[in-house]
């Protein structure tokens, strides 16, 4: 083989590979036309996919909308985040003027569906969320560190004793919560279709609840007046 | 993937030395015409060579993630898991990090996918989830399963809780003393004291996260990644900003489990590479601030609960002293997870190093067409403000999840050389319901529910 001809063999091997690359990078005519054909897809795709038809008043309601690559992204990573959530909120205030209704007392009524506080009330509801919170967090700490504790050994010496009337709110709050859940609960079991594995798990729940709740009342009963 | 780069560069090195043989003979020949011929010829050879050592490299480069990423494992805590204020579900599970990553590596990961328990509390204050849906993510369950799931990260689990918590028991090495009756003799049935396993039930995470799997590092001994996503250490400190006490840090149990773990890990002989990270600054999260004690003590002032109006008490601030405890504690643990991630050669994301710069300047968020919102901050969003992190101050939001997943694929693209494609955070800030409708948790502190909501989350990072 002379010169010549290497440089032909070596220059159609070269003219081959521009022609791979080509089609490599521009994923083939037949791509590019099927990119053609999705055109006014993805454009009605974009519309639906702005912040303005998916949220209500949305913030920084100028933001662009994603490009076209970015929306596919989109549509691979997070396509639950896409779609447009039907709009309930009548049907859930509905429904919680219906519970509050059969339960006024429950602690999960939102405070929309209650009767106004007064500023005083408000105040008592701010230190309530201090108190509980404070004791809740001490009594964490504590089950925490000895969570991996070795079989046999000896729990850390009595805690400071709290003031009479904090232990008492704590346990105000977990028994309201406690009772009020198990309220939400059978609601639930009662006014919905509820599938035989939730109907089992809500069931056992309960019935550890009502257990957790008699032993609560019971210690709530030793807590001193003063 | 050094050994397919090799290959290249030696391949490219031939050309460079065919160059040399032939200007080494030009010389000998002294027509200078010649020489100058021969030496544009070689630039050609060099050129045409290169392109095409570019050209075999290319796909052996693929092919090579494509192997790492054949099978992907994950173990982990609530931010593998995508907890967020305060549950788990589907939409929460598909942005988490691991799942963004896998897919972006052409990946993809199973899990058993949750429906609670606890609640959304971002649905709840924004009127989307009412009594029946409050009920029913209490109780909590799954939406599907799998038998053995890839991705076993789990809300709450730390590297002890990886190897000893199931899907069915709460300690698996836990054992108890039963009187077991036996015939002694032919004439004598008495009893003895026999060991048994004490299988107590696991929190509701592991419950419907592993079900009948086994322990998130069975699960990998099952499943034999061959790229692992390993870390599940920030459980080990993050206890002391929820409790605002040090009591909970452990460093001995830390040390011993997560060299366990990856003594296990690297027993099964089928990992390729993995990514780890650094835990960020607990200290600096969201759900605490600065207090100042009116009275000017020492040890009822430093970092308290955002929630928290005052402090009665040292307990409830983390004052200099722990800040102090903490940061010498999370520069062991995190000098832990470089050590293993280096005898690993796995990719380690210094997480703690970026989030402390997010802290400070904010992330910068922008769109491809140079739009921007301003820098994101490493807080929950605010009216005119972008914020990674959801309504509990802990957890990062869908757009915080884009972050950290960028992050980590970063660091694997410089560890292995890969060029996995980011993700875009602007696409995520723009999707994500929580930064384009922030809701000002400050206006409802006084609903019950939201001491509730402390509650539970406190208690699953106990």
């Amino acid at each position: 083989m002379n010169d010549r001809n290497k440089w032909i063999i070596g220059g159609l091997g070269l003219f081959a590979l521009v022609l791979i690359t080509f089609f490599l990078l521009s994923g083939g005519n037949e791509n590019q036309s099927s990119k053609t054909a999705n055109a006014d897809e993805d454009s009605d795709r974009s519309i639906r996919s702005t912040a303005k038809s998916l949220f209500d008043d949305p913030e920084f309601a100028d933001a662009p909308t994603p490009e076209d690559e970015e929306l596919s992204q989109a549509e691979s990573l997070w396509p639950m985040a896409l779609e447009k959530k039907p709009d309930n909120r009548e049907k859930i205030k509905e429904e919680w003027r219906d519970f509050a209704a059969k339960y006024p007392k429950n602690f999960y009524i939102p405070k929309a569906m209650r009767p106004a506080r007064t500023e005083a009330e408000e105040k008592a509801a701010v230190q309530a969320l201090d108190d509980f919170t404070a004791m809740d967090a001490s009594i964490a700490s504590d089950l925490s560190k000895n969570k991996w504790a070795d079989a046999g050994s000896t729990p850390g010496a009595e805690p400071k004793k709290p003031a009479p009337a904090k232990q008492k709110a704590y346990f105000d709050f977990k028994i309201n919560e406690l009772e009020s859940r198990i309220q939400m609960v059978e609601y639930w079991m009662q006014n919905n279709g509820v599938n035989a594995s939730d109907k089992a798990n809500a069931e056992k729940d309960i019935k550890l609840w009502r257990k957790e709740l008699a032993t609560l009342e019971e210690v709530r009963s030793q807590v001193p007046k003063s | 993937m050094e050994k397919k780069f090799a290959i290249s560069l030696n391949f490219s090195l031939k050309f460079l030395d065919t160059g040399s043989k032939t200007r080494r003979n030009d010389t000998n020949g002294v027509n200078v015409l010649n020489m100058f011929r021969s030496e544009d010829k070689m630039k050609k050879i060099i050129a045409i060579g290169s392109f095409i050592a570019l050209f075999t490299t290319l796909p052996v480069w693929s092919q090579t993630q494509a192997e790492m990423f054949q099978k992907v494992g994950v173990i982990g805590d609530s931010l593998s898991h995508g907890f967020f204020g305060a549950t788990v579900e589907k939409k929460t599970q598909d942005w988490a990090y691991p799942v963004l990553v896998s897919k972006q590596a052409g990946a993809s990961v199973s899990y058993n996918v949750l429906k609670g328990p606890f609640v959304n509390l971002e649905d709840v204050l924004k009127w989307n989830c009412g009594v029946i849906c409050i009920a029913s993510a209490i109780i909590g369950g799954n939406v599907s399963t799998v038998s053995l799931p890839t991705h076993a990260g789990i809300t709450g689990a730390e590297y002890t809780t990886v190897l000893r918590t199931s899907g069915k028991c709460a300690d698996i090495t836990a054992t108890k003393q039963e009187k077991q009756w036996y015939w002694a003799t032919w004439y004598w049935y008495t009893y003895r004291w026999v060991t048994v396993a004490d299988c107590q039930e696991p929190d509701k995470f592991h419950q419907f996260g592993l079900r009948d799997a086994g322990t998130q590092a069975q699960i990998m001994e099952k499943v034999k990644p061959t790229f692992l996503f390993g870390t599940a250490g920030a459980n080990h400190v993050l206890c002391t900003a929820l409790h605002t006490s040090t009591d909970c840090l452990d460093e001995a149990r830390y040390k011993r489990d997560i060299r366990e773990f990856f003594r296990r890990m690297t027993a099964m002989g089928s990992l390729k590479g993995g990514v780890l990270f650094t835990i960020p600054n607990v200290t600096a999260i969201a759900y605490l601030e600065k207090y100042t004690d009116p009275n000017g003590r020492a040890n009822y002032s430093g970092l308290k609960a955002f929630y928290r109006s005052s402090v009665s008490d040292p307990n409830q601030v983390l004052d200099a002293t722990e800040i102090s405890n903490i940061t010498n504690f999370l520069t062991m643990l995190n000098n832990e997870i470089k050590a293993q991630g280096a005898t690993l050669r796995f990719a380690v994301a210094d997480l703690k190093v970026i989030f402390d710069d997010i802290k400070e300047n904010g992330r910068p968020l922008k769109s491809a067409s140079g739009y921007t919102p301003g820098n994101a901050r490493a807080n929950w969003p605010l009216p005119n403000q972008p914020g990674m992190f959801g309504l509990d101050g802990v957890h990062p939001n869908m757009y915080g999840h884009s972050v950290f997943a960028n992050e980590l694929i970063k660091s694997i693209n410089t560890r292995y050389g890969f060029a996995i494609p980011q993700v875009s955070e602007y696409t995520a800030w723009y999707y994500d319901s929580l930064n384009r409708n922030p809701v000002d948790l400050k206006g409802f502190l006084t609903e019950s529910i939201f001491g509730q909501v402390i509650s539970w989350v406190i208690s699953i990072f106990t």
